[in-house]
């Protein structure tokens, strides 16, 4: 597996990179955005967007950074970045020509597991890092931290982003270019989301998922739809692993 | 024996319309270099692809009979271009069973291939030293290279082709595959002619040299033995005076035909461009 990460060494570095740029625009600010939301209370047009007494809340320094981080920013995210991280998985290697390079070396399976295994890992590093950049940076500045809602949020998000990396995963299978797997997996993720509105389709959106909405809400990890991405998951890896064992090079 | 190939078929498109290996069978022994021969689009990398299964055969059988891993040099030498040579050397021995990594450094000192160069910045030359390199470090009783020496100028070419002959003097064995005749010539002691995905001929590479000729007629001599040739023969080149067909050496001697040896070109040619699609008139040498 070693290849495989350091394959994936740009990618992880990047996504790293910037999800902690991101980080740094938001947590710090808590006293600017509260002041400028302030500015906007008695505007009535604002009232439709903004809970009442919800720029109180934010005065908060755990409502805040999890509203703002797993509720908004990097909830947002968590579905591209586990697109990117697993797109060029196998379409890199079929559309450089360089997976004959592998397959005459190494079984199907083992190509596959090592390719599947390490872009796992990586993105569960990935989302968990990124995850647990609330707790680091309240320690860091000695803030109050409630580590209770960081570690369901941490296990959803680490979830979110896996079933995301299994869709990229199963399109970078199944085509031979880079550009497809990355474009259907965004089609993928604008239809799901899309359709997701619709009464009685609204477990297709994944978003309220991956932004925590449930443990925001209620403090309680979604049980059910984590079985349903888990079950998802395993399905898109097998239907992935039936596709690369069958394609021509 | 190390790999026997038997009635291999793979079709591609729609319904099956493009038949890139039509029925191929033959056999490679240890310690032969062998060398399947054809035009572009022949279905030689097909068949190698088969063999290795980066293609799923249609039907036929393959038997390879070697303990270790086939080791391959594909038409195209695809390795990672954002690597230094260095860390294709890495990755190849991480991956690949039997790896001499001392071995290989030789080859690449050998070859004069910087390590500390990225492997996108190699010519064509050195990226195909460098393949080779990697696929020659490797523990393996069957070698195949698919067209190893397209684009190459002839100094490496020659460098190439001395490597690849000295492989059966190691234990190994060679499947090789090309369009250029004369490398074949200089490298193969058995060919199989490739056309449309079957095999046309098959033997030892003097043998099928020596059993073509070429035979002079006379147009205004006989009308019915131009004829007889026209349909057993390749009509190589046709003067105002006379008609030169390519034939079997058998067949001319059989007829007491003055004949005269051929070069291997011509007998390839004759036998490639003998063939006639389905449904036109069959030309076949005989």
């Amino acid at each position: 597996m070693a290849k495989e990460f350091y394959d994936l060494r740009v990618r992880a570095i990047t996504v790293l990179a910037i999800t902690i740029i991101l980080f740094f625009v938001i947590a710090p600010f808590q006293k600017l955005s509260v002041s400028m939301l302030e500015g906007y209370t008695d505007n009535p047009a604002m009232e439709k967007f903004m809970p009442k007494g919800f720029t109180e809340r934010l005065k908060e320094w755990n409502f805040y950074i999890n509203s703002q981080w797993y509720g908004k920013n990097f909830g947002q995210i968590i579905p591209i970045i586990g697109i990117i991280i697993a797109f060029p998985l196998f379409s890199r290697e079929f559309e450089s020509g360089t997976i004959a390079f592998l397959l005459v070396r190494r079984s199907r399976r083992d190509v596959f597991i090592s390719k599947f295994l390490a872009g796992l890992l990586v993105t569960a590093c990935v989302m968990f890092v990124e995850s647990s950049l609330p707790p680091l940076y309240s320690l860091i500045m000695s803030k109050n931290y409630d580590l209770d809602l960081y570690f369901k949020a941490m296990l959803q998000s680490v979830f979110a982003g896996v079933l995301w990396y299994n869709v990229g995963m199963f399109f970078s299978t199944i085509f031979r270019d880079q550009v497809k797997p990355i474009l259907a997996s965004l089609g993928i993720l604008a239809l799901t989301t899309t359709v997701g509105f619709l009464k009685g389709l609204r477990f297709l959106n994944t978003y309220p998922y991956a932004l925590c909405s449930k443990i925001l809400e209620s403090g309680t990890i979604d049980v059910p739809y984590t079985i349903g991405v888990v079950a998802v998951s395993i399905v898109l890896v097998v239907f992935s692993y039936g596709a690369f064992k069958n394609s021509e090079v | 024996m190390i790999l026997k190939v038997e009635n291999l078929r793979k079709y591609f498109g729609k319904k099956n319309i493009i038949k890139a290996v039509d029925g191929a069978s033959f056999e490679i022994e240890r310690g032969d270099v062998f060398a399947l021969l054809g035009l572009n689009g022949a279905g030689k990398t097909t068949t190698i692809k088969c063999i290795l299964d980066l293609c799923k055969r249609d039907t036929g059988e393959i038997i390879y009979n070697g303990r270790d891993k086939i080791a391959y040099v594909p038409e195209g030498k695809e390795l990672y271009g954002s690597y230094k040579v260095k860390k294709m050397i890495e990755v190849a021995k991480h991956i690949t069973e039997g790896f001499d990594i001392d071995k290989c450094l030789e080859f690449i000192n050998e070859f004069g291939i910087p390590l500390d160069e990225k492997v996108s910045s190699l010519s064509n030359g050195q990226a195909t030293q460098l393949y080779l390199a990697l696929v020659l470090s490797q523990r393996a009783e069957l070698y195949i290279f698919d067209e190893p020496t397209w684009g190459l100028d002839p100094v490496i070419r020659n460098k190439i082709l001395d490597t690849i002959k000295s492989i059966p003097l190691n234990g190994g064995t060679v499947f090789y595959t090309s369009h250029i005749l004369g490398e074949v010539e200089r490298v193969a002691d058995k060919i199989a002619i490739m056309h449309k995905g079957k095999i046309l001929e098959i033997g030892f590479l003097d043998d099928i040299k020596g059993s073509y000729c070429a035979v002079s007629i006379e147009k205004m001599q006989s009308k019915s033995r131009s004829e007889e040739l026209g349909t057993y023969g390749y009509l190589y080149k046709s003067t105002e005076s006379e008609d030169i067909y390519i034939v079997k050496k058998d067949y001319a001697q059989e007829r007491n035909l003055d004949f005269q040896p051929i070069p291997f070109e011509l007998t390839f040619e004759a036998l490639v461009l003998g063939q006639k699609d389905q449904g036109e008139e069959s030309n076949e040498v005989r």
